[in-house]
């Protein structure tokens, strides 16, 4: 990687420090709308906060001479957002499709869009994953969970 | 039209006609949705699994209710999914008055009185006022003549502000005119043990939460019309010349709009589950003052609460109101 | 006094009641292994199946789901880093460092020998110091909470972590998450942007697996490891390895675990967590090695699950003696009670002394049996789930959540809130945030305020009442020696060298 963009992403703290600022002072002000007496705990922490995203942001500049260690954000972003999108995905389908359709597809789905092949491993697990949550949920403690599309009425 | 057409018509008529007649004779045909707008273990919780097994005992064709907790937002969470649900009498649920009557006029939800049907009452319980057995209080008119004297001065403990105890705790005030300093404990459980470590003189609570403790505090009123079984010994506040009642219901509710047909099968199987002895027994040892209100009358009883509590928050908010934005 | 406790025995050891526990023990050290499902829910849901057995029959298994529930969490924690239950979050610190370093088996037997420990220890307790100690938590009031919750979040201190600002920051942003929701002294609903959906606020148990359960599992799917854990790591033998344990540190650790986690354990609504975190805080104070912990010391393993486990059967005291319930799991366990029309409170002792004392005797054995099915269901179930190749690993964490989750409050708005602090956790760690103050904040932050302003509601705003009651002048001193101590010591320690540790004092 060059130098140049090392620089540009070598201090996340500094970035989140400026988030954090935005945000909470944001928050600070919001918090002003509340009455007297419910607003002045949730003032004094926030203002703290603001005070401490100050400090991240300069001691992130102060850092940034000395530090060359270079760490990126994400250990691989493209899995990242793929994961992140997948579960995203299967709590949406939990809610229309019901638990049981939504894991059914999701588990060998995820770990083949992860790169596994195994096909019969993958199988195996999906089934008796399943077959564990029949019984602790459904046989054992009785718990409803989301309703299947399939056997809607 | 060919003969086969006209038989498969006449068939498909004949079938859909009788569908919909044996809906309601058929019904229930799958699990019935059973909502619990608190808490696993809370008191709605734990009467609502007491009396399930029996209403589901009398609805017969081995019908199967399944207890579902929505908690959450005073109970408002709750009350909102039964509201909204399909009317098609597999979704009911336990609602609690007043909570339900007054979660509409406080603040925003998706739901109002008027969107349920009642098919019953389960249980009733009164506000009372407790003090410890210690208490200089003897009687409900030495705490008046104190309050009296001290005006806005002596503390009076509750779960919060927006709880029925609250709403009970105002309308003692309006009608003597007296002021006392409320203050929430943040629950039925840190209220009461306020209560018996002295933090506090004195408490409103409803009465099934403080009659066992009978050794240790002294009731001085409840706020019932007449005296409830579970707490006989204790004076109502008309008794003692303060003429006010003040409840918490628990009545089984299901969406408006039910089919007449399932929603008088209901309110029997409820009418019927609520008098089964094995019920009546099981309610007595978890101490669930049972009192049975007939679902058509429940609804005039909302009605007439949702009115009288409109105007008690438009005068004498039991507690601060919103901002409006 | 001797003879109730030798009857009970005889009851308690019949073959239906021993049947009970065995069954409650296993299905909690399921049910807490479980992100998202705690023994709470295990007993609530076992309460109407209680209808048709003898009062001892169900309460020898309501114990056997709370000992078992306790333990449970700790072995996902271990293996994971994600905690199966709030109590088993300073189990983390070092039970998964010590899976990473190939000790998982070592760990995971530490955790379920404490625990045993700590039950044992908590159910004598109960035994013999009911009646005093009972009257001493009803002298907890508003004021008194509100020290104690100082007291516990002072020991964030320790929990900073190498950066204090970040740990800091951490600290608040769990006090601002505590936040939201109705403020129940004026009733007006802060920072919920007029959701109806969190009018309640957030809840601890949703915040705690999104940020501890997903982030491990995004980082499995972004080094898309193919394989597991080898097998070879995974050979679990028999006891030989429990000559090795540092005994002469994990004694003195379970001593200060006992004592904090059953003082706590017997307070109201403080609970099993804080008393993991400040007895883990105070056992790395006194340690010779402080910066050992968090880099997989088992004495700090042993010291977590001890002080977690010593609030069960403690937690029992006031509930049993005066029929006030500290925590909902000891509410409802006395619903148990009433259900078969025992009357909790000093009479119950005279009335019904084989269901009390024969209660006593369940907690202690449920307890020892950790002894037993504990290291076979985390060696036998739930490590060989290791095995699995990590992108395949992955997936089945996230169902796990979910369904935990969803089942909590059969809300589907709570799982997309998870995924929300899962994002949210993420980003904190590979920033370098620790998570632990975040949610010590999260659970003292709403007590201290809420506290503080009804004991000023109290006194009519008379702020006197903070510090002129007995119990409060003595949590007071112990808050200031805490926060003090690093100073106290660094000035001690002058002579000697340097000191150059960043501790921070104070944690506002």
């Amino acid at each position: 990687m060059l130098a140049g963009e090392a620089h540009v992403f070598e201090n996340h703290d500094r970035v989140a420090s400026v988030i954090f600022f935005v945000v909470t002072t944001f928050l600070y002000f919001h918090a002003g709308s509340f009455p007297e007496e419910a607003a002045f705990y949730p003032r004094m922490v926030i203002g703290l906060m603001v005070i401490l995203s100050v400090l991240m942001f300069v001691k992130s500049w102060l850092k940034s001479g000395r530090s060359r260690t270079f760490e990126p954000f994400f250990i691989h972003h493209k899995r990242f957002f793929l994961s992140a999108l997948l579960a995203l995905g299967y709590i949406a389908g939990v809610q229309y499709l019901g638990y049981y359709s939504a894991s059914l597809i999701f588990i060998p789905t995820a770990a083949w869009a992860l790169g596994y092949r195994n096909r019969f491993v993958m199988a195996a697990t999906t089934v008796c994953y399943l077959l564990f949550i029949f019984v602790v949920f459904d046989q054992l403690f009785d718990r409803p969970l989301t309703q299947e599309f399939f056997l809607r009425h | 039209m060919s003969k086969i057409m006209k038989c498969i018509i006449a068939f498909g008529v004949l079938v859909s006609v009788g569908f919909v007649d044996s809906a309601a004779a058929a019904y229930p045909e799958r699990a019935i949705n059973y909502i619990v707008a608190y808490r696993v273990g809370g008191g709605s919780d734990r009467t609502s699994r007491a009396f399930v097994p029996f209403l589901e005992k009398h609805l017969g064709k081995g019908a199967k209710i399944a207890i579902i907790n929505k908690p959450g937002a005073g109970g408002n969470i709750g009350f909102n999914a039964i509201a909204n649900a399909k009317p098609d009498g597999y979704t009911i649920g336990m609602t609690n008055f007043p909570q339900a009557i007054v979660g509409p006029i406080m603040g925003k939800v998706k739901y109002t009185i008027k969107d349920f049907d009642f098919l019953g009452n389960v249980n009733r319980g009164p506000t009372t006022f407790a003090v410890l057995k210690t208490s200089k209080y003897k009687t409900l008119a030495d705490l008046m003549a104190d309050v009296k004297k001290n005006p806005g001065k002596i503390s009076i403990g509750m779960a919060a502000l927006s709880s029925v105890h609250s709403i009970g705790t105002s309308k003692f005030l309006v009608k003597t005119g007296l002021k006392m300093n409320k203050v929430p404990f943040g629950g039925g459980g840190p209220a009461r043990n306020a209560l018996l470590g002295g933090h506090v003189p004195v408490l409103a609570i409803s009465m099934s939460a403080i009659a066992k403790f009978k050794d240790k505090v002294r009731i001085l009123a409840q706020a019932a019309p007449e005296r409830v079984s579970i707490g006989s010994w204790v004076p109502t506040f008309k008794e003692q010349g303060v003429d006010i009642t003040n409840f918490v219901f628990r009545p089984v509710a299901a969406p408006k709009g039910v089919p007449a047909p399932i929603l008088a099968k209901l309110r029997a199987a409820f009418k019927k589950a609520i008098a089964d002895p094995g019920f009546l027994k099981v309610a007595k040892k978890q101490r669930i003052a049972v009192e049975y209100t007939s679902g058509e009358e429940m609804g005039k009883v909302a009605n007439a609460s949702h009115m009288a509590h409109e105007q008690l928050w438009k005068t004498n908010p039991w507690m601060k109101k919103k901002k409006k934005k | 006094m001797i003879e109730p406790f030798y009857n009970s025995l005889w009851v308690i050891l019949e073959w239906q009641n021993i049947l009970a526990m065995v069954v409650g023990v296993i299905g909690g050290i399921i049910f807490g292994a479980i992100p998202g499902l705690t023994a709470t829910m295990g007993i609530a849901l076992l309460i109407p199946l209680t209808f048709g057995m003898s009062p001892l029959m169900a309460l020898g298994m309501m114990a056997g789901i709370h000992n078992g529930g306790s333990y449970g969490g700790a072995i996902p924690a271990v293996l994971l880093r994600i905690p199966g239950t709030p109590g088993a979050i300073a189990t983390t610190f070092d039970g998964y460092p010590m899976a990473q370093q190939g000790l998982a088996e070592r760990a995971l037997k530490i955790a379920c020998v404490s625990s045993a420990v700590g039950g044992m220890v908590s159910a004598v307790s109960l035994m013999t110091l009911s009646p005093p100690l009972a009257d001493f938590a009803l002298a907890f009031g508003p004021p008194e909470i509100f020290w104690i919750s100082l007291f516990g979040l002072s020991s964030i201190a320790v929990l900073l972590g190498s950066d204090p600002i970040k740990g800091l920051m951490a600290s608040c942003v769990g006090l601002l998450l505590g936040m939201v929701g109705l403020d129940h002294v004026t009733g007006y609903e802060r920072f919920t942007f007029d959701t109806l959906e969190l009018s309640g606020g957030l809840q601890l148990i949703v915040i705690m697996v999104g940020v501890y359960a997903l982030p491990p599992a995004f980082q499995m799917a972004e080094r898309a490891v193919m394989t597991g854990v080898k097998s070879k790591d995974l050979e679990f033998e028999g006891r030989s390895d429990m000559a090795n344990w540092p005994w002469a540190q994990i004694f003195p650790a379970w001593v200060r675990a006992n004592v904090i986690g059953i003082i706590i354990g017997i307070l109201p609504g403080v609970g099993g967590v804080v008393g993991a975190f400040v007895a883990y805080n105070e056992t790395k104070r006194s340690s010779k090695d402080p910066e050992s912990f968090g880099k997989g010391n088992p004495v700090g393993v042993a010291v977590a699950e001890c002080a977690n486990n010593a609030d069960n059967a403690a937690a029992m005291i006031p509930a049993l003696t005066l029929g006030v319930p500290g925590s909902g799991l000891a509410a409802l366990i006395l619903a148990g009670l009433l259900i078969h029309g025992l009357e909790p409170g000093p009479r119950l002792f005279k009335e019904a002394p084989d269901v009390v004392y024969g209660y006593m005797w369940a907690m202690l054995f449920t307890s020892a049996s950790l002894f037993v099915f504990g290291g076979i269901i985390a060696t036998k179930l739930f490590a060989n789930i290791l095995r699995l190749a990590q992108v395949q690993l992955m997936p089945l964490i996230i169902a796990l959540t979910v369904v935990g989750i969803y089942s909590f409050e059969n809300s589907i708005f709570n799982v997309y809130l998870m995924l929300g602090f899962g994002l949210f956790g993420y980003s904190l760690e590979r920033l370098k945030f620790p998570i632990a103050p975040l949610i010590l904040g999260l659970i003292l932050g709403p007590k201290v305020e809420f506290n503080l302003r009804v004991a000023l509601r109290l006194s009519q705003d008379d702020w006197s009442i903070l510090w002129t009651r007995p119990i409060s002048i003595v949590l007071i001193i112990l808050t200031a020696l805490v926060l003090l101590y690093p100073v106290i010591s660094a000035l001690l320690r002058r002579n000697k060298d340097k000191p150059e540790e960043e501790f921070a004092v104070g944690e506002e």
